[in-house]
C-alpha cells in the first residue's frame, strides 16, 4: 500500500500524519491561534503555510499524495434529503442547488460535488423514504490557497475534503451502525469547532444538520475570567483549558477542580453553561422538528468524535435537551485522550473509511480532469499505437531474418533454376571449347593404309608428308616408278598408281606436280614422281558425342 | 472538451502519431517491400521448381556430367608435360617405334589459354610402316586431345629390312573440367535436397 499524507486545518490546529493502508505510521500536531481564521480568509492559511510545510517535512511527508480536511469558512456543506422517487440523480442535482443557495452570493464558488449517502428504507408516517445526499462546495480563492499550501509542502495530487462534509458522514456512518429496531438514535460527532448532529436509526434517517460548535467553544469559554474572580483564580489558557476539558471534562459544582487554585466545578460552570445551553437548545430544536413525540422520549444520545472525549458531556446534555440523564449510550463515551485527530477526530474517522465521502475541486478541476483523462487517453492509445507500429517492425524483422535463411536452413531450393543455368552454362562452355580446339582431324593413319594397299611393287615411295599448317590438311607423295620388267611403260605405270591413289574419298584431287625421267634409267622404264592432293579430315569426335570410356583400335597398316 | 485542451492535445497527437507513421514508414515498410519481394520470389521460384520435371533434369545433368567426365578423362594426359610424355613414349613402343627424339616445341599462344592448355611436341623415330601407321592412328584416337599438325615419312633401312623415319608434330589439349563438373554437382545436390522430405 503506497503511502499517503493527510492534513488536517482546523482555526486552531494543524495536524498532518502519514498514513499506510489505514494506519497512521507518524503523525504531528501544531497549535493555531484561531482569531484571525475567519476574519482573514483565506490569508490566514496562507500564512499557516510555513508552519504546515515544515510540520510535513518532519514527517517526511514531501511527496506524497495528500488529502487535505479543511475546516474553511468559506465552505459550503449540506446534507440534503429529497424523496427517494427523485431517483440519485434528481437527489444530486436538488442538493446541488441547495448547497449553492446556501453560499453567499459574493463567493466564487468552485465545483459542486455531490455523494448520494442514505436511503431510507423505510417512510414514516408524514414523509415517504428519503435520499440523503451530502453536497459540498468551497470558493475557489480557498481552493487556490489551499494548493498553494499543498505546493508549499511539497505534497501532490491534492485533495480537499471539507471538514463539514467528513463530520457529516462519520455521523451518519454512526447512525447506520445502530440497530433498525431501535426507533431512533441521535449521534452529536462533536469537533474541535463544529459539530454534526444527526438523528435516526438504521433503517432511517430524520436529519444531520451542522452545529458551529465544537470542544474549542469549551475552550474559549473556559479561558474567559469568570465573573467575580480575583486573581489568583485568573482565566485559564487555551491549552489549561483544553487540558482541563480532557481531565475534568464537565464537572460537577462540588467538583475539586484545582486544589492549589481553589478552583471548584462552581467556578467553571457558569463559563461553559452558556455552550452547553447553545448546544442543549441545537439538539433540542433539531430533534423537536425532526423526531415526533414519542421518538423523542425513546431517543438516545451518543457523542462521537473529539466531543466524546470530555467526561460527563452526554449525560449533561441529555439531561438539558432530552429530559433524563440515562438517554445516553454510555458504550459512545471515549476515553479521554490528547484530542489528536488521528485517535478520535476527522483524520481517524477518514482513515475509517474506503474514500473520502465528497472531494471538491476548482472550477478549472473538471476541465484538468477532462484534459489529464484524454492525455492519458492520449498517450495509452499512442502507446499502444507505437507498440503496434513496433510489434509490426519486430515481426517484420523477424519474418524478414527467417525468409533470408530460409534457403540455407530448410533446404528449399529456390534458386534450383540458377543453379541449372550455371551447370548448363559451365557444361556448355567446356563443349564450346574442345569444339573450338578440336579441329577435324586428317585420317592419317587410314591414308598411309591406303598408300600401302595401292602401291604396287613398282612403285618406289621415297617420301609421305602430310601437313594441316598450311591451310588446311594435305598430302605430298613423291617416289619413283620402276617399270623394268613390265610390259607397260613407267608413265602408265604411274598413272594405274595415281588412279588407284584417287580412288579413296579420303582425299582430294590428286595433282601431279612433278613427273620427270630417271637419269640412271631408261625413261620408259623408269619415272620420278612428287604428287599432291588435299586430305579431306574426317570430323573429330567432339566431347558431345563421345562416349564414355571410349577407346578406338588403331587401323592396321600395311607396307608401301 | 474545451478547445484549449483539444489545442494542447493535438500536437502531442500529431508528434506521437508523426513517430509511429515515421517509424512505419521509414522501418516497417523497406523491410515489408523486401520481405514481400523475398515472398514473391520464393513464391515463383517454387512455382518453377513445381513446374521442374526433376527426373528429366537429373538425366540431363547426369548426361552433362558424364560428357565432362570424359572431355577431363580424354584430356588427361595433357594435363602436365611429364604425364604427356609417358603416354607418348608408351604409345610409340607399342606401335614399335624407335624414339630418337621427342622434343617440346611452341605453340604460340595457345599454350595458356582461358579453361586449359596447350602442349606442343615433335616426335622423331624410326619403324616399319605398319608401326607408323599404328602411332598414327593411336595419337588419333578419340581418346584424347592430340592434333596431328604435321608427318614426314622417308624410307630408312634396306629393301631386307624395310623401316622409316617419321616425324610427327602434335598438339595436345588440355580442358579444365573442375568449374563444370562443380557446377553440376551443386546442381544435382539441389535438385536431392529438394526430393529430400
Amino acid at each position: 500500500m503506497p503511502r499517503r499524507l493527510v492534513i488536517e486545518l482546523t482555526p486552531s490546529r494543524g495536524e498532518a500524519a502519514v498514513v499506510r493502508g489505514g494506519r497512521v505510521e507518524k503523525a504531528h500536531a501544531v497549535r493555531f491561534d484561531p482569531g484571525d481564521w475567519a476574519e482573514q480568509w483565506p490569508a490566514a492559511l496562507l500564512r499557516r503555510g510555513g508552519v504546515i510545510a515544515e510540520m510535513v517535512r518532519q514527517l517526511g511527508g514531501e511527496g506524497l499524495e495528500a488529502s487535505l480536511i479543511v475546516h474553511s469558512p468559506s465552505g459550503v456543506v449540506t446534507v440534503h434529503s429529497c424523496p427517494a422517487s427523485a431517483g440519485q440523480e434528481g437527489a444530486c442535482g436538488a442538493a446541488e442547488l441547495a448547497v449553492v443557495g446556501m453560499a453567499p452570493a459574493s463567493v466564487v464558488l468552485g465545483e459542486v460535488e455531490t455523494r448520494p449517502l442514505f436511503r431510507d428504507r423505510e417512510g414514516g408516517a408524514e414523509h415517504a423514504p428519503q435520499r440523503w445526499t451530502l453536497a459540498a462546495a468551497e470558493a475557489e480563492s480557498t481552493l487556490e490557497a489551499l494548493e498553494s499550501v499543498a505546493r508549499g509542502c511539497g505534497a501532490r495530487s491534492p485533495v480537499v475534503i471539507p471538514g463539514d462534509a467528513l463530520a457529516a458522514a462519520a455521523a451518519i456512518a454512526e447512525l447506520r451502525a445502530a440497530r433498525p429496531q431501535e426507533e431512533a438514535s441521535a449521534v452529536l460527532w462533536m469537533g474541535e469547532d463544529r459539530s454534526v448532529f444527526a438523528a435516526g436509526n438504521g433503517a432511517r434517517l430524520r436529519f444531520a444538520r451542522m452545529i458551529s460548535l465544537g470542544t474549542e467553544s469549551l475552550v474559549e469559554a473556559l479561558c474567559r475570567a469568570p465573573a467575580g474572580a480575583g486573581s489568583a483564580q485568573g482565566a485559564f489558557s487555551r491549552d489549561q483549558a483544553r487540558e482541563f476539558l480532557i481531565r475534568a471534562g464537565i464537572p460537577q459544582r462540588d467538583d475539586v477542580i484545582d486544589a492549589e487554585r481553589g478552583l471548584k466545578g462552581a467556578s467553571v460552570l457558569p463559563l461553559i453553561q452558556p455552550v452547553l445551553q447553545r448546544l442543549s437548545v441545537e439538539i433540542k430544536q433539531s430533534l423537536r422538528f425532526g423526531l415526533t413525540e414519542a421518538e423523542r422520549q425513546k431517543v438516545r444520545l451518543r457523542i462521537a468524535g473529539p466531543g466524546a472525549s470530555v467526561r460527563h458531556l452526554s449525560r449533561v446534555l441529555a439531561a438539558q435537551a432530552l429530559g433524563g440523564p440515562d438517554q445516553v449510550h454510555e458504550d459512545g463515551a471515549a476515553p479521554a485522550v490528547d484530542r489528536l485527530s488521528t485517535e478520535n477526530g476527522l483524520i481517524a474517522a477518514l482513515l475509517e473509511m474506503a474514500a473520502p465521502p465528497v472531494t471538491v475541486w476548482r472550477r478549472s478541476h473538471r476541465e484538468e480532469v477532462v484534459a489529464r483523462r484524454a492525455r492519458k487517453a492520449l498517450r495509452v492509445g499512442l502507446a499502444a499505437a507505437g507498440m503496434i507500429v513496433c510489434a509490426d517492425a519486430a515481426l517484420t524483422a523477424l519474418d524478414l531474418a527467417e525468409m533470408k535463411a530460409r534457403p540455407a536452413t530448410s533446404g528449399v531450393p529456390t534458386d534450383l533454376p540458377e543453379k541449372l543455368a550455371a551447370a548448363r552454362q559451365a557444361s556448355d562452355a567446356l563443349s564450346a571449347q574442345v569444339t573450338s580446339r578440336t579441329l577435324a582431324q586428317p585420317p592419317w593413319a587410314p591414308l598411309l593404309s591406303h598408300i600401302a594397299r595401292t602401291a604396287p611393287e613398282h612403285v618406289r615411295v621415297s617420301g609421305i608428308s602430310f601437313d594441316t599448317r598450311e591451310g588446311g590438311a594435305g598430302m605430298t607423295l613423291s617416289g619413283f616408278v620402276d617399270a623394268a620388267g613390265h610390259a607397260q611403260p613407267a608413265p602408265a605405270l604411274l598413272t594405274r598408281f595415281l588412279q588407284d591413289l584417287a580412288q579413296t574419298p579420303l582425299l582430294g584431287d590428286l595433282q601431279l606436280r612433278q613427273a620427270a625421267r630417271s637419269d640412271q634409267q631408261d625413261a620408259s622404264s623408269s619415272q620420278q614422281f612428287r604428287t599432291h592432293a588435299p586430305v579431306i579430315s574426317v570430323p573429330s569426335m567432339s566431347a558431345d558425342r563421345l562416349p564414355a570410356g571410349d577407346t578406338a583400335a588403331a587401323e592396321p597398316g600395311g607396307e608401301p | 472538451m474545451s478547445s484549449g485542451i483539444v489545442r494542447k492535445l493535438i500536437p502531442e497527437a500529431l508528434i506521437g502519431l508523426s513517430a509511429c507513421v515515421g517509424v512505419s514508414l521509414g522501418l516497417t515498410d523497406p523491410m515489408q517491400r523486401r520481405l514481400d519481394e523475398l515472398r514473391a520470389a520464393e513464391s515463383q521460384a517454387r512455382s518453377a521448381a513445381a513446374q521442374l520435371d526433376r527426373d528429366r533434369l537429373r538425366r540431363e545433368l547426369l548426361e552433362r556430367l558424364s560428357r565432362v567426365e570424359a572431355v577431363a578423362r580424354r584430356s588427361a594426359n595433357a594435363q602436365d608435360e611429364t604425364t604427356l610424355f609417358a603416354a607418348l613414349t608408351l604409345a610409340a613402343d607399342q606401335a614399335g617405334v624407335e624414339l630418337r627424339q621427342l622434343q617440346g616445341r611452341d605453340v604460340g599462344a595457345a599454350s595458356t589459354r582461358v579453361g586449359g592448355r596447350t602442349l606442343g611436341y615433335t616426335i622423331s623415330g624410326s619403324a616399319p610402316y605398319h608401326g607408323a601407321v599404328q602411332l598414327l592412328a593411336s595419337l588419333a584416337s578419340p581418346t584424347s586431345f592430340t592434333m596431328i599438325e604435321s608427318v614426314e615419312i622417308r624410307p630408312a633401312g634396306d629393301t631386307a629390312h624395310p623401316i622409316v623415319d617419321l616425324t610427327i608434330n602434335t598438339r595436345h589439349d588440355w580442358f579444365d573440367a573442375d568449374p563444370a563438373r562443380r557446377a553440376i554437382a551443386h546442381a544435382l545436390d539441389l535438385l536431392e535436397a529438394e526430393a529430400t522430405p
